[in-house]
């Protein structure tokens, strides 16, 4: 399910700061303090200290844009941090894993679109209002 | 009684301030052509540079767009059903995505980066599930299609980087 998939096969848990990394900028999204922008199919953020985080998004089978397929957190330099990648986008496979670190990503990603579910129903009122 | 040299010590002095000062002058002079050269040293090397990234640039731009003109081929068997090409080309796709990512890194935007490696997972998905080679039952449409969708991913992202990328170089000045 993330980039420790041999740690994943073999039973090893997750490092535990990536959970608290996705939990803090999942309170942080929450608040509003953390503004994700949508560009195509991912959505991106960038955080103090350069850091950056992208959600790619996972088509779904009639082409629609279904889930999110990976998140990935890098550094200022481009240098990746941390990567979870969602097990079920396009598969028929049961998830293999459902850590607290996939939950925690999953809750984030519910929260973002949730946000952009607002901006696009902002938009919707703001023309019905012309 | 002494001789009388031939050059009194008045004369020697300013013969030797005279060469002192053409020293001088000619160590200017060549210092000066010093750093001159070393401009002219710097300049052709930042010109070599920006050759390389250029090249380097250039040779992505080609590597993604086979990429994606392979991609778009595969696509084309699997609407056709022909999967003996199929199987064997998926497994060279595959290859040559992972290939791309390692290679061309430095030149990709991370959030580039990512989309290809989420390309690459959904071609690592689309050739566990191709049929290998004229299967005994058809793939479903249903199947058939989730082939698609799982290649068009690669083909998209594959032509995005590379149109970034050839739109950079007709933007960057001529040499």
């Amino acid at each position: 399910m993330s980039t420790l998939r041999v740690g994943s096969i073999i039973g090893l848990p997750d490092d535990p700061r990536k959970t608290e990394f996705v939990l803090s900028l999942l309170t942080k999204t929450r608040e509003g303090k953390v503004s994700w922008t949508r560009k195509g199919d991912a959505y991106t953020a960038a955080i103090p200290n350069g850091v950056s985080v992208n959600f790619v998004l996972g088509l779904g089978i009639f082409g629609t844009e279904s889930a999110w397929q990976l998140f990935t957190v890098r550094d200022r330099t481009g240098n990746e941090l941390m990567q979870v990648r969602s097990p079920a986008v396009l598969s028929f496979e049961p998830s293999v894993a459902t850590g607290p670190l996939l939950d925690a990503t999953n809750q984030l990603f519910v929260a973002i679109s949730g946000i952009s579910g607002d901006e696009l129903g902002q938009a919707i009122e703001s023309l019905k209002k012309l | 009684m002494l001789a009388e040299p031939l050059v009194s010590d008045h004369w020697l002095g300013i013969f030797g301030l005279i060469v002192g000062v053409v020293g001088l002058i000619v160590g200017g002079v060549g210092t000066l052509f010093a750093v001159r050269s070393d401009g002219k040293m710097k300049t052709a090397q930042q010109a070599q540079r920006q050759v390389e990234q250029k090249l380097l640039r250039h040779m992505a731009t080609r590597s993604l767009e086979n990429l994606a003109e392979n991609t778009l081929a595969i696509m084309g068997k699997i609407k056709r059903r022909e999967w003996g090409d199929v199987a064997e080309s998926a497994e060279s796709l595959g290859q040559r995505v992972v290939e791309v990512r390692g290679a061309w890194t430095q030149v990709l935007e991370p959030l580039e980066k990512d989309k290809l490696d989420a390309a690459a997972m959904n071609i690592r998905q689309f050739i566990d599930s191709a049929p290998m080679a004229a299967p005994e039952a058809q793939p479903s449409e249903q199947d058939v299609h989730l082939m698609l969708v799982r290649c068009r991913r690669l083909a998209e992202i594959s032509s995005e980087v590379a149109g970034r990328l050839s739109v950079e170089l007709m933007q960057e000045p001529e040499d």
